[in-house]
């Protein structure tokens, strides 16, 4: 009798959540977007700005249901997530926001975003099965959430990646016709660079967690566990990245600069063979080599070199645009404009103005974008890298936010000298302390 | 002191004494205290220099770091105050202060006067709990503060909704749009004339940018510092001729605290100009951005356009300049007579 009663309820919860879920999706079908009002928060200013509220103005006059998008510039992704933190508390949220994926993870903490996967894949508001085939798929996943029941907390407009600028009139001159392809000959390469005397050095190293993930990637590591819950940072590649970079800075073939972008001043100015960066400072370099103290010169993009066996991988990164939860009408708005301005087209003048990469495969079929490739060579070698090589990205935890600063001082203290692997120890339990704490 | 003065007739004069010290010894003191001094001003003047002379290069040569421009770039003014909309911000920035300096100078001088000069049960530790306040790191403050902000905000708006409500109702049209206009011109509310005049709201609003601010414990602090060291004898005299607390802070202490004043004005503008975190937080609009988010937008995620950046902190810091050169004897005055300095 009991067990009779047990089906019957296990019956009636199935009935009941299967009829659930297809009231989450009749209430996204039956949803009337006509005349939301929307607000978008972002970081882009100057000529992105202008451009965003250009394509704004033009959504707004052509859109079919009415709705009107008001984009707002709310300063750099560490304000946007402040004022969002106090957004979420106060209940007042706009209707999308730009967001890396540990801001997502720590917005959704208080329950604040949609997964939008329940709109991507509405009959009548989603994406088909080919434009989903269409994103690039290592960016298409990142703003997938372990953490969240795999939750899709962001949207992809742009991405970048790690990369390695170097000079190839310099590299020609010591005998070599091209970059590093491994870090033992990046460090050979460094060091022939290195010349106290004339005031040149081989590589121009400053704290950067994306640049650290990106060494233990091409090393063949991660810096998560697999589950993406949580970090794996005493693993034998972060050892081995760091002991590298020791290494290189005792030997005099690295340096930390003193100022900020004064890598990039250095090596515009022929004082520094190597640096490391994101190719969305594509622009600036060129714009920095080409009024360099002695004049310009030949430079380039590569991926990172990589360890013994490892096929080249970069770290990809860049922020996406979340959908807060606010009204039905309001989230699907945010929707199909999110959609919209994702669209092949958009994309492809994206990439003119931001120098970011698109996420979208079909951009390339894009007249805009192909001309932005002939005119921009380092962008178009940066975008070839991108397209034949292994991906990774780095953790979408709340937590992320504090251990990036760890690593940041991991890095710290492995240059001044400290024990690689007891700095590793330290890393990793201070990241676990930080899981305990925020996730 | 006669007798050890040098003369160019003495013979010796590489051996005269200047205040029982041998001359050469005198000028070596001198030239150390010079070489001292000049280190000193050159770094605390390279970080300016270096600014301006960034501000007139190409972006090519401020991105490598280039010591001079090969070419003066004047245009990078034109340009920083042109794509950055710095002429809105500006504005903005100068009726921020205005109304948070005003406001400060009204609130924390009779504060400041109660801790300083009036007797009450609990002062010395309400004193104290004030000062704590400067403990706490304004990343700390900023939800709870924000959460108050947006409280008091509804408040506002629900209780001058209620007032204006008759006086909507009980005049003309064009009563409406003159009063608005008014205020417009004031750059007080952000109103369309055709409009009812609408409820004072706080948030994205002139009053969530300045009245948190009126009520510095720093500000109070300092005053405190300098009222506590006015003569009692000055009080005596003033209530023999009838003056209550009122009045002897109005006509007595006001008048002889200018110095005081003065730096707390000094402080409270620089601070109100130079904010960035708070008015990122409760505005969301670009009527009330201050002058500082201006200049953030030159920072892009990739890199910045620190050529135009430079520009437009010239551009920022010359209100700061031009005031600290109208105010500076009371300023350092205000300094030297409050304890501040070190």
């Amino acid at each position: 009798m009991s067990r009779k009663w047990f089906y019957l309820f296990m019956l009636v919860m199935l009935v009941l959540s299967t009829s659930g879920i297809a009231g989450a999706q009749e209430s996204i079908e039956d949803v009337d977007p006509t005349g939301a009002t929307i607000v978008w928060w972002h970081n882009h200013s100057q000529h992105r700005e202008e451009w965003i509220q250009e394509k704004i103005a033009q959504f707004n006059a052509e859109n079919e249901w009415g709705i009107t998008v008001e984009a707002l510039y709310q300063g750099s992704y560490d304000d946007i997530r402040d004022k969002m933190n106090a957004a979420i508390q106060s209940g007042d949220t706009p209707a999308l926001v730009v967001s890396y994926q540990n801001d997502q993870a720590f917005y959704q903490q208080a329950n604040a975003l949609v997964n939008i996967d329940d709109y991507i894949n509405s009959a009548k508001w989603g994406l088909t099965e080919e434009e989903i085939a269409d994103y690039y798929p290592v960016f298409w996943k990142q703003d997938v959430h372990p953490a969240y029941d795999n939750q899709r907390l962001g949207f992809p407009p742009n991405r970048s990646m790690t990369v390695l600028y170097y000079n190839m009139d310099w590299l020609e001159k010591l005998g070599y016709d091209g970059p590093p392809t491994d870090w033992n000959t990046f460090s050979e390469m460094a060091c022939a660079a290195t010349d106290a005397d004339a005031g040149t050095g081989g590589y121009a190293f400053y704290d950067s967690a994306s640049n650290l993930a990106g060494m233990v990637f091409s090393r063949g590591g991660d810096i998560g566990t697999e589950d993406g819950l949580g970090y794996n940072l005493n693993a034998p590649e972060m050892i081995a990245a760091l002991q590298w970079l020791q290494d290189l800075v005792n030997d005099g073939c690295a340096y930390t600069p003193s100022e900020r972008y004064g890598d990039q001043a250095d090596f515009a100015n022929q004082r520094v063979l190597f640096t490391m960066g994101s190719s969305s400072g594509i622009p600036f370099y060129e714009s920095a080599v080409n009024e360099g103290e002695k004049g310009a010169f030949n430079w380039g993009v590569a991926a990172f070199p990589t360890g013994e066996g490892v096929d080249p991988v970069v770290n990809v990164y860049g922020g996406s645009i979340t959908i807060p939860k606010t009204t039905p009408e309001q989230q699907l708005a945010a929707w199909l404009f999110l959609k919209w301005f994702t669209g092949p087209a958009l994309q492809a003048e994206w990439v003119e103005i931001s120098g970011y990469f698109p996420t979208r495969a079909s951009t390339v079929d894009e007249p805009v974008f192909q001309a932005y490739m002939e005119a921009n060579p380092h962008y178009a070698q940066a975008y070839e890298i991108l397209g034949i090589v292994n991906h990774m990205y780095e953790p979408q935890l709340i937590s992320y936010t504090e251990v990036r600063d760890l690593m940041d001082q991991a890095s710290a203290r492995v240059v001044q000298g400290e024990n690689v692997e007891e700095v590793v120890t330290w890393l990793q339990e201070a990241a676990d302390e930080a899981v305990a704490e925020f996730e | 002191m006669a007798e050890h003065a040098p003369t160019l007739s003495n013979t010796a004069q590489a051996t005269a004494v200047e205040g029982g010290r041998p001359l050469r010894q005198v000028k070596i003191t001198h030239l150390l205290i010079y070489v001292v001094l000049g280190f000193g001003v050159f770094i605390a003047v390279a970080p300016f220099l270096w600014m301006v002379s960034t501000s007139v290069m190409t972006q090519g040569e401020a991105l490598s770091g280039q010591t001079f421009p090969k070419e003066v770039q004047w245009q990078n003014y034109a340009d920083a105050w042109e794509q950055s909309n710095f002429a809105n911000y500006v504005r903005s920035s100068a009726v921020i202060a205005l109304i948070s300096v005003s406001g400060t100078v009204l609130f924390c001088t009779p504060a400041a006067y109660a801790f300083a000069r009036m007797n009450f049960y609990g002062r010395n530790f309400l004193f104290a709990l004030f000062l704590s306040t400067m403990m706490i790191p304004e990343a700390v403050t900023l939800i709870p503060n924000f959460l108050t902000v947006t409280w008091l905000g509804r408040i506002s708006e629900t209780v001058t909704e209620s007032w204006l409500r008759p006086l909507n109702q009980g005049i003309a049209p064009e009563t409406v749009a003159q009063i608005n206009n008014v205020l417009n011109s004031l750059w007080l509310a952000p109103l369309d004339p055709a409009q009812p005049i609408g409820p004072l709201t706080w948030i994205d609003n002139w009053p969530a940018l300045t009245i948190p601010f009126m009520a510095s414990a720093f500000s109070i602090f300092m005053l405190r510092q300098f009222f506590a060291q006015i003569p009692d004898e000055l009080w005596d005299a003033a209530r023999i001729d009838g003056a209550g607390h009122l009045r002897f802070l109005v006509q007595i202490v006001v008048p002889i605290s200018k110095a005081a004043l003065t730096t707390v004005v000094l402080f409270a503008f620089i601070g109100s100009w130079n904010a960035l975190s708070w008015p990122l937080i409760v505005t969301n609009t670009e009527r009330w951005r201050p002058v500082s988010y201006g200049l953030s937008k030159f920072v892009t995620e990739a890199g910045p356009d620190m050529h135009l950046q430079m520009a437009g902190s010239v551009i920022t810091i010359i209100p700061i300049l031009v005031l600290y050169f109208f105010t500076q004897k009371q300023f350092t005055e205000g300094i030297a007579t409050t304890g501040l300095k070190g």
